[in-house]
C-alpha cells in the first residue's frame, strides 16, 4: 500500500494531467466527496438517506460501468437546480464532475485501505503548495523546536518551517511543501531531521518526517481525520507518538514507519503527548479535562488523572488540559491548561488513588498527592517545559514564569510578549528559552537570568517591527 | 384614533368610486433624498415610492430607471448606490414620465475602511445564524464552538473565533481555509448545514475581516447607538403590488450613519403572510398582518404589513356599530375583507355574557327573566347589573390572582385569603388600576395584615420578582435578558437588572416585607452597580427612598408604552379567549397586535378614565363585536384574530365545574346568597347602630361584673398523634380544623378525642413520638369578657387557636411565655397543637390568674374618645358577642358569603382532579399560560364517567326526582343552555322519561348527556 502512495504521490509531482486513463478513487474522488457531499451525507446525517463517507455506502449510490445509470453522477449533471447536488450550492467543477464520469466508466474500483471506513480516515497524505515567498501578516507561532545543539531554531509556518538561527533572529533557510498548519514538532535525536505533526483543521491531519535541510517529506507516517496537535518522541528515539483533534492517539516505530497502535480514549481533542523518563508510559492530555497514561509498548489505558476536574480540594473546577511533560529527574508528570495551576503527580499514585466506585466519596475528601504550583496567569495556558530544575509555562497572559520544581517557588519572570503564548522551547546545550506568540513574535530568553536575547517576527519578508525590548 | 379608522373607510370607499384611474402614480418619492457615501465600502439602499391619487402606496424601487449623472463618481445596482469616486452627481431616478433627482456625494475614497468587527463581523455572524441559540449561541456552543447568543458579548467571540481550539476557526494568511468560513459554505462537513455563500453580503465582511488581521476593534471605534428603518412603521400591500423593499441605516456615537440593510437580520411574524429576503426585500403572500422584524446587532424593529388580497364575491355588509370598538374592529375586517358576523340571540348573549363577566350560568329564572324582557336596552343594563355583582369581584379577582400566585403553600396562614380578598375587593370598589398597580409595587409591612405585601413573598429572589412583575404589568417576559440580551426583543441584560436593582432592598422574611437603606444590583458580566429602572422618571427619589416608588411611577405614568395596553388587553383576552396581542404576556414588537388602532383606543380609554378597568370591560361588552355570534360564512370561516365573529370557547375548568353544580342543582344561587346576605348584614348593622344608645348602660354593668369575674375551665381533651413527612410538614399539617365551637364527637384522620381528667394545671403534660403532633382542647367559661395570661412552657411547636382564630404560634425551640388570651362571656373555645421534632415532649399549661386582667375594664373606665379605634372595636366585638342573637346573625351571614364551594368564586384553586384535568392553574407562574387551554383525553373521561359529573348528577337527581317530566325537562334546558328545549328536544326527551321503568335513572341519563353536550360545555 505505501508503495502505490508513494507512486501516486510521484505521479502528481510530476504534474501529470487529472484527466488521464487511470483515475484513482482515493486521491481524485474522495477529497472532493469529503469537501462538497458528506456534509449532509455522512456519518452523522444522511439526508435522502445516502450517505456518502465509505466506500460501501457509496456504491449503493453506482452502477459500476454505468455512469448514466449512476445516482452520483446523474445527481451532478441534473439540470433541474432544485434536485441537482450539491443542494442549494455550486455544482462541482466539470473536471470533478468529468472524473466521476471516468471513474464510474473505468470499473467504480475502490483503492482504499477498507471499504466500511471513512474517506477521511484513510486518507492519502495530500500534496502541499507552497507558503507565500513573502507573508502579508504574520501567522500565530503554534510550534517550535530547538535542534539539538542549540544552534537552529524549527518554527512552525504557513504551508512550511523555517529555521532560524535563534541569537541573532536570521532566518536560516524555508522548508517548504508541508501541511497548513503544523502544531508540533521535534528533532529526531541524531539530528538532520525534524518529526512534524499538523494537517488542515476540520479536515486533515499528517505526521510526517522531513529532511531539516530540504524539507523534503521522508515518510509520511499516517494521515488524521483533523489536525494533528501534539507528537512525542521517546528517549531513545524509537518511537514516536502523536496525538490528535479527531481524539486518537496513535505511537509508531521511527525507523520502519510501522504503527504500534492506536488509542481512543479521549471524548474531545487530545491536545498533547510526552513520553515518561523510563518510556514506559506516554501521558495525554485533553480538551476533555482529563490527562490519559497510556502504556507506552501496546496504548492500553493505564490510569486517567482527573485532577483538572475537581468539584473538592485545591483549584476546584473543570477545566481543559493543554499540555503536559515529564520532569526527566523524578519521573513525574506536569500537565497545565485552563485554571491557576501547574498539576505534579506521579501516575502510579494516581492509579492507587483513583481506587473503585465504591469508595469515591471518601475519596473526595482525601488531598491526594498531586502537588500544585500556582503560576497566577489570569487565563488559558498553553505550554510547558521543563530543564534541570526548572518549570517553565506561559499563556494568555504574554507572561513566562519559572518556577523551581521542587519548592515550587517562581525563579523568574519574563514580559515583554504583546499577545497570547502558545508554544515554549528549552535549549540545554545553550541555556536558551524560546517562545512564540499568537502576533508571530518570537522570543529567546537566557534561562538563568531571564534576559531577553532576541525577538523576531518569523514571518519571512514581513516588515520587521520596532525593537520593543527595551520596555 | 377613531377618526384614523374612519379616514381608512373613506379612502376605500373612494378608490372604489375611482376604478382604474386610482392605479396611476400621482407622485413619485425617494428615500433617502440625498445619498452620502463617506467610505469605500459603504452603499446606499433606495426605496422608491409611488403615491397613487387614493392616497394608497406602491413600492417601485425594482421597477425605476436609475441613472447617474456622473458614472466615475457612483453607480447604481438593483436599487444601491454605489460609490466609484470621490466627487458630487446626481441619480436621475426615472419611473414613466416622473424622475426625481437624488443629489450624491462621494468622499474617502482614497482611505482605506477596515471591517469593523463590533458592527459588522457581529451583525455577519448574526445575520448567518452563526449565533443563534439552537447553533453556536446556545450557552455552551455546539462542537466545541461557542459564540454569544446574537453577538451580546464581542470579548468572548473574539476569544472562540481567533484563539480558542489552537487557533484553527481563521486563517489570516489565506482567509479562505479559515474553518470559519469553510464550514458554513460546506467545503468540509457541518452539522449546522450550508448557512453561507459566497454572494452573500456577510461572506465578503467575514472574509474581508480575516483578510484585514482578524483584529478586535480599536479602542476608540465607534458604536452603534441605534437603527433606523424604513419605511415605518405600517405598510399596506394590496395584490398584485405585493413586494416592498426595506432600508436600515445603523447611528453611530461619532454622529455618522451607514446603510446597513444587507447586514440587518430579518424575520417575520407569520410567514404564510408575509417574507423577507436577506436583502430585505418584503414578499406579501395571504391576506393578513404580520410583522417583519429587522434586528442589527443589539437593536431590534419591526414594520408591520397588512397583506390585501382580492376575495372573490366579497361585499361588505354594515353591522350595527355601538361604539368605538366596532368601528375600529370592522375598519380592519373591511380591510381585509372578511364579514362581521350578525348579532347573537338573546339566550346566547345572556349565557355568555354571565360566564364572562360573573363565571356562572344564568339560573334558569335569570335565563327566562332576561329573554322577557322588553326594554331595548336590556343587554346594557344587563351588563352594568353583573359588573356591580360579588360573582363578577371575585370572579376577575381570580384572574388576577392566578397571575399573583396566591395560593397557600406559598402564602400560608391565611395570607392567600388575605391577598384574594384585597384584590377582590379592589373590583369589588372598582379601584383605579394605576393605584392597584402602585400599592401592590409599593406594599410593605406584615403581609399577615398588610395584604398587598404578600406579593412580594411569593418569590424566592430579586430576579424572580423582576420576571413576574413584567410578565404582570408590562406584559414582557423578559427572563431571556437575566443571561444575554433579548433575543426578540429590545430588553437588554442591562434593562434586566436595572429593574432588578428596583427590588435589590426589599427584604422578606416570612411575613415581613420590608425596604432597608441598602442593597445593590450588579450587571453580573461588567460588574457594574445598576442604576434602578424609573430612577430618571422620579429624580427626586433620593438614594434612601423606596426605589420602588421611582419604578411604580415610571409605570402608571401616562406615557408608559405598557401600562394600559397590556390591562386592556387581558380584559380582551377574558372576554374574547385571545389577547389583541396573544400571548397576553408576550407584549413585544415582533409580535404585533391583530388590530393595533383598537389597541391603543382601548389603552387611550383606560387611560382617560382614570384606569376604569370596569369602564372598560363594559364599553367591550356593549360592543356589536362582543356580542356577535358564532356562526361563520364563506367570508369570515378562516378568521381567527380579527373577531368577525365570537370563537367557541371551552369552559375554564371553574366555570365547567360551576355549571355543571347549577345544572345539578348542586350548588346555591350565588345571586339569591348574596341577596340574602345583604339583607342580613342591614339587619346586623342597624342592631350594631343601636349600641351607642345603651353603651354607658352596658358599661357601667361591665364594669359592675368585672369586680367578680370568673374564669372556669372545663378538663382536658385530646387527640393524636398525627404525623405528616418531617417536622415542619407535620406542623404545618392540619389535622384538626380549628373551629369557633369545636365538636369532641367528631373523628380526624381515623382518630377519636380522648377525654383527660388527670391532666392538671401548673403541671407538665407529657406526650410521646417525634415529628408527631397532638391537638388539646378545652373550653373556658368567662364570667365576662376577659383578657388573662396564659403561662405556656413547652418544646418544639405550639399553635394556639381561641374560637377558631389563630392567637399564637411557636415554631421550634424551647418556649417559656406568657400570652394574652382575650375570652368573651361565656364559653370560649381553645385548641392547641403540640408538635414534637424529637426528645422532650411536653406542654405546661397555667392560668395563675383568673380573674382576668384589669385591661379591658381599664378601657371600659376612660371615656370614649380616649379610646383607641382598636379599643372600641373591641369592646363591640365584646358587645356583640354577648348577644347570642347577633351571634348567630354574623355566622348566618358568613355561611352565605362563604363561596368555598363555587370553584370560580373561591380565594384559591382547589386542585381536584376535575379541575386540573380543565386546566386549573395552580398559581405557581405570572404566565396566563398555566392556565392550560389544549384538550386532553383526561378531560373526555373526566367528562364521561368521572366522579365529579357523577356525584353531582346522583345529588341533583335526588333532590330534582319529584319534578314532572315536563318541568324537569324545561328547567334543564334553561339552566344548561339558558334556552328553553326545542319542539322536537322536549318530545325525545319525554318520551325517554316516560318509557323508562326507572324514572330516577332516566333523569340521571338525560341530565348526563345535556352536560355532555358541546353546547353545554363550550361558551357561544
Amino acid at each position: 500500500m505505501r508503495s502505490v502512495t508513494t507512486s501516486l504521490l510521484l505521479l502528481v509531482l510530476l504534474g501529470i494531467s487529472p484527466l488521464r486513463a487511470e483515475v484513482s478513487f482515493m486521491r481524485d474522488i474522495a477529497p472532493v466527496l469529503q469537501q462538497r457531499c458528506t456534509g449532509c451525507h455522512g456519518a452523522k446525517k444522511a439526508k435522502g438517506n445516502y450517505r456518502l463517507h465509505t466506500f460501501e455506502y457509496l456504491k449503493e449510490a453506482i452502477v459500476s460501468g454505468e455512469p448514466e445509470e449512476s445516482d452520483l453522477y446523474l445527481l451532478l449533471v441534473e439540470e433541474d437546480a432544485e434536485s441537482r447536488m450539491p443542494q442549494d450550492d455550486d455544482a462541482l467543477s466539470p473536471t470533478d464532475t468529468e472524473l466521476i464520469r471516468q471513474w464510474i466508466e473505468g470499473g467504480a474500483t475502490f483503492d482504499g485501505e477498507n471499504p466500511s471506513k471513512s474517506f477521511a480516515s484513510q486518507a492519502f497524505p495530500r500534496t502541499h503548495p507552497s507558503p507565500p515567498a513573502v507573508y502579508r501578516v504574520p501567522v500565530p507561532i503554534m510550534a517550535m523546536a530547538y535542534s539539538n545543539d542549540g544552534v537552529e531554531l524549527a518554527v512552525a509556518g504557513h504551508h512550511e518551517v523555517t529555521i532560524w538561527d535563534p541569537e541573532s533572529g536570521s532566518l536560516l533557510r524555508r522548508l517548504s511543501g508541508l501541511p497548513l498548519r503544523i502544531q508540533s514538532m521535534s528533532w529526531t535525536p541524531r539530528g538532520g531531521q525534524l518529526v512534524i505533526g499538523g494537517g488542515t483543521a476540520g479536515e486533515y491531519g499528517e505526521l510526517a518526517l522531513i529532511d531539516a535541510m530540504t524539507g523534503e517529506r521522508l515518510k509520511v507516517f499516517d494521515t488524521f481525520e483533523d489536525l494533528v496537535l501534539g507528537i512525542g518522541l521517546d528517549k531513545q528515539g524509537k518511537q514516536l507518538a502523536a496525538v490528535s483533534a479527531d481524539r486518537t492517539g496513535r505511537a509508531y516505530d521511527l525507523e520502519s514507519g510501522k504503527r504500534l497502535w492506536t488509542s481512543n480514549v479521549h471524548s474531545d481533542w487530545a491536545t498533547s503527548v510526552s513520553f515518561s523518563p523510563d518510556n514506559c508510559f506516554i501521558i495525554s492530555t485533553s480538551k476533555d479535562q482529563t490527562v490519559k497514561v497510556l502504556n507506552a509498548t501496546d496504548g492500553a489505558l493505564f490510569t486517567t488523572f482527573n485532577g483538572h476536574r475537581r468539584n473538592f480540594g485545591d483549584f476546584p473546577g473543570r477545566f481543559k488540559v493543554f499540555a503536559g511533560c515529564f520532569d526527566p529527574a523524578s519521573g513525574l508528570a506536569m500537565s497545565v491548561g485552563e485554571g491557576k495551576a501547574i498539576r505534579i503527580w506521579d501516575p502510579i499514585k494516581v492509579k492507587e488513588e483513583n481506587g473503585t466506585a465504591g469508595d469515591m466519596e471518601q475519596r473526595f475528601f482525601k488531598a491526594g498527592h498531586t502537588r500544585y504550583i500556582s503560576h497566577g496567569f489570569s487565563g488559558p495556558t498553553f505550554a510547558l517545559a521543563v530543564d534541570a530544575d526548572s518549570v517553565y509555562t506561559g499563556g494568555s497572559d504574554g507572561l513566562i514564569r519559572a518556577f523551581e520544581f521542587t519548592s515550587g517557588k517562581q525563579r523568574l519572570e519574563m514580559s515583554g510578549h504583546q499577545d497570547w503564548i502558545y508554544t515554549l522551547t528549552l535549549s540545554r546545550a545553550t541555556k536558551r528559552l524560546a517562545t512564540g506568540a499568537h502576533d508571530g513574535e518570537v522570543r529567546v530568553w537566557d534561562t538563568q537570568d531571564g534576559t531577553l536575547i532576541e525577538s523576531f517576527m518569523a514571518a519571512p519578508g514581513y516588515p520587521v517591527r520596532e525593537d520593543t525590548s527595551s520596555d | 384614533m377613531i377618526q384614523g379608522a374612519l379616514r381608512l373607510l373613506l379612502i376605500a370607499t373612494l378608490a372604489m368610486g375611482l376604478g382604474l384611474g386610482a392605479d396611476e402614480i400621482e407622485r413619485l418619492e425617494v428615500y433617502p433624498s440625498t445619498v452620502t457615501l463617506a467610505s469605500k465600502r459603504s452603499q446606499a439602499q433606495l426605496v422608491v415610492t409611488g403615491y397613487l391619487a387614493n392616497g394608497e402606496t406602491r413600492d417601485l424601487t425594482h421597477d425605476v430607471e436609475v441613472t447617474t449623472e456622473d458614472a466615475q463618481v457612483a453607480n447604481v445596482l438593483n436599487g444601491v448606490v454605489l460609490p466609484i469616486g470621490n466627487g458630487d452627481t446626481r441619480l436621475n431616478v426615472r419611473f414613466d414620465s416622473q424622475t426625481v433627482k437624488v443629489p450624491t456625494s462621494v468622499t474617502h475614497q482614497a482611505e482605506p475602511d477596515p471591517i469593523c468587527f463590533n458592527t459588522e463581523t457581529q451583525a455577519a455572524l448574526t445575520k448567518q445564524g452563526c449565533n443563534a441559540g439552537s447553533c453556536h449561541g446556545s450557552p455552551d456552543g455546539k462542537a466545541g464552538f461557542s459564540l454569544s447568543l446574537f453577538a451580546f458579548d464581542s470579548e468572548h467571540d473574539l476569544i472562540s473565533l481567533v484563539r480558542d481550539g489552537a487557533n484553527r476557526r481563521v486563517n489570516v494568511l489565506d482567509p479562505d481555509a479559515s474553518l470559519m468560513l469553510k464550514k458554513p459554505l460546506l467545503r468540509i462537513p457541518h452539522v449546522g448545514g450550508k448557512k453561507l455563500r459566497p454572494t452573500d453580503a456577510a461572506y465578503q465582511v467575514l472574509r474581508q475581516w480575516i483578510f484585514e488581521g482578524a483584529k478586535p476593534d480599536p479602542p476608540e471605534s465607534a458604536l452603534c447607538t441605534n437603527i433606523e428603518v424604513y419605511p415605518s412603521p405600517h405598510r399596506i400591500l394590496s395584490a398584485p403590488h405585493l413586494k416592498q423593499q426595506i432600508r436600515v441605516v445603523a447611528q453611530f456615537d461619532d454622529g455618522s450613519s451607514r446603510d446597513v440593510t444587507p447586514l440587518a437580520t430579518y424575520g417575520t411574524s407569520n410567514k404564510n403572510v408575509a417574507t423577507i429576503t436577506p436583502a430585505g426585500l418584503v414578499k406579501g403572500r395571504e391576506r393578513g398582518q404580520a410583522a417583519i422584524t429587522v434586528r442589527y446587532l443589539q437593536y431590534l424593529e419591526s414594520i408591520y404589513f397588512t397583506i390585501v388580497q382580492p376575495v372573490p364575491g366579497f361585499e361588505w355588509e354594515d353591522q350595527p356599530e355601538h361604539n368605538y370598538v366596532d368601528q375600529l374592529v370592522n375598519a380592519k375586517l373591511r380591510q381585509l375583507k372578511y364579514l362581521p358576523a350578525e348579532t347573537c340571540q338573546d339566550s346566547t348573549f345572556v349565557r355568555r355574557v354571565y360566564l364572562d363577566l360573573t363565571g356562572l350560568l344564568p339560573t334558569a329564572v335569570q335565563a327566562v327573566q332576561f329573554s322577557n324582557d322588553q326594554s331595548p336596552q336590556k343587554r346594557d343594563q344587563l351588563i352594568d347589573h353583573l359588573l356591580e355583582t360579588e360573582s363578577h369581584a371575585r370572579f376577575w379577582a381570580l384572574k388576577t390572582a392566578d397571575l399573583m400566585r396566591v395560593n397557600p403553600k406559598l402564602l400560608p396562614d391565611g395570607r392567600a385569603e388575605l391577598l384574594f380578598d384585597w384584590i377582590r375587593d379592589n373590583y369589588r370598589e372598582n379601584l383605579a388600576h394605576d393605584r392597584f398597580a402602585y400599592q401592590i409595587l409599593t406594599a410593605s409591612g406584615d403581609s399577615n395584615r398588610a395584604a398587598p405585601a404578600n406579593y412580594f413573598c411569593t418569590t424566592k429572589s430579586v430576579e424572580e420578582l423582576t420576571e413576574m412583575t413584567s410578565q404582570i404589568f408590562m406584559g414582557s417576559r423578559i427572563g431571556c435578558a437575566k443571561c444575554h440580551n433579548h433575543p426578540f426583543e429590545n430588553w437588554t441584560q442591562d434593562d434586566y437588572y436595572s429593574i432588578s436593582a428596583v427590588f435589590a432592598r426589599v427584604e422578606q422574611e416570612g411575613a415581613m416585607v420590608q425596604v432597608s437603606g441598602a442593597g445593590e444590583k450588579m450587571h453580573p458580566r461588567t460588574g457594574q452597580v445598576m442604576k434602578p429602572w424609573g430612577h430618571d422618571v422620579s429624580p427626586d427619589i433620593d438614594e434612601v427612598s423606596d426605589r420602588r416608588i421611582g419604578f411604580a411611577n415610571w409605570l402608571i405614568a401616562e406615557q408608559n408604552p405598557f401600562f394600559a395596553r397590556v390591562e386592556v388587553n387581558r380584559i380582551w383576552s377574558h372576554l374574547f379567549g385571545r389577547g389583541i396581542v396573544d400571548p397576553v404576556d408576550d407584549f413585544r414588537s415582533s409580535n404585533p397586535p391583530s388590530n393595533v388602532e383598537l389597541l391603543n383606543a382601548l389603552a387611550d380609554d383606560l387611560k382617560q378614565q382614570g384606569f376604569d378597568r370596569r369602564h372598560i370591560i363594559r364599553t367591550i361588552c356593549r360592543s356589536q363585536t362582543y356580542q356577535r355570534a358564532t356562526n361563520t360564512t364563506l367570508f369570515n370561516a378562516d378568521d381567527s384574530e380579527l373577531c368577525s365573529h365570537m370563537p367557541l370557547r371551552l369552559l375554564t375548568a371553574e366555570q365547567l365545574q360551576d355549571a355543571i353544580g347549577y345544572v345539578t342543582s348542586t350548588l346555591p344561587d350565588a345571586s339569591a346568597r348574596q341577596g340574602d346576605a345583604d339583607a342580613l348584614r342591614g339587619q346586623f348593622e342597624q342592631e350594631i347602630d343601636l349600641f351607642p344608645h345603651s353603651q354607658a348602660d352596658w358599661e357601667k354593668a361591665f364594669l359592675e361584673e368585672a369586680a367578680t369575674a370568673q374564669l372556669g375551665q372545663t378538663s382536658w381533651f385530646s387527640i393524636g398523634p398525627f404525623r405528616q413527612g418531617n417536622y415542619e410538614e407535620t406542623r404545618k399539617q392540619d389535622f384538626v380544623p380549628a373551629m369557633s365551637t369545636m365538636d369532641t364527637t367528631l373523628q380526624h384522620h381515623g382518630k377519636s378525642w380522648q377525654s383527660q381528667p388527670d391532666w392538671n394545671d401548673d403541671e407538665q403534660i407529657d406526650f410521646s413520638g417525634s415529628n408527631t403532633a397532638y391537638y388539646v382542647h378545652r373550653s373556658l367559661q368567662a364570667s365576662q369578657a376577659m383578657e388573662v395570661m396564659l403561662h405556656l412552657k413547652g418544646d418544639d411547636g405550639v399553635t394556639i387557636w381561641i374560637n377558631g382564630e389563630h392567637v399564637f404560634e411557636q415554631s421550634k425551640s424551647f418556649l417559656d411565655q406568657q400570652i394574652p388570651l382575650l375570652l368573651y362571656k361565656g364559653s370560649n373555645d381553645l385548641l392547641m397543637k403540640v408538635t414534637n421534632g424529637g426528645g422532650a415532649f411536653y406542654v405546661h399549661y397555667n392560668i395563675p390568674d383568673k380573674d382576668g386582667t384589669t385591661h379591658i375594664p381599664d378601657i371600659v373606665t376612660r371615656s370614649a374618645e380616649n379610646r383607641t379605634m382598636e379599643e372600641s372595636q373591641l369592646l363591640q366585638g365584646i358587645r356583640i358577642t354577648a348577644r347570642p342573637d347577633l351571634v348567630a346573625l354574623q355566622r348566618k351571614i358568613a355561611k352565605l358569603m362563604d363561596r368555598d364551594a363555587f370553584a370560580t368564586q373561591r380565594p384559591y384553586p382547589e386542585q381536584t382532579d376535575f379541575l386540573k384535568a380543565f386546566g386549573q392553574p395552580e398559581r405557581e407562574s405570572p404566565c396566563a399560560c398555566e392556565r392550560a387551554s389544549e384538550p386532553t383525553l383526561d378531560q373526555a373521561l373526566q367528562m364521561l364517567n368521572g366522579q365529579e359529573v357523577q356525584r353531582r348528577i346522583e345529588q341533583g337527581v335526588a333532590t330534582l326526582s319529584k319534578q314532572e317530566p315536563a318541568e324537569f325537562i324545561d328547567q334543564l334546558y334553561l339552566a344548561a343552555f339558558s334556552r328553553h328545549p326545542r319542539e322536537k328536544e322536549r318530545a325525545t326527551a319525554e318520551a325517554y322519561l316516560v318509557k323508562s321503568a326507572n324514572q330516577e335513572e332516566a333523569m340521571k341519563d338525560l341530565m348526563w348527556a345535556i352536560i355532555n353536550t358541546q353546547e353545554f360545555m363550550f361558551q357561544h
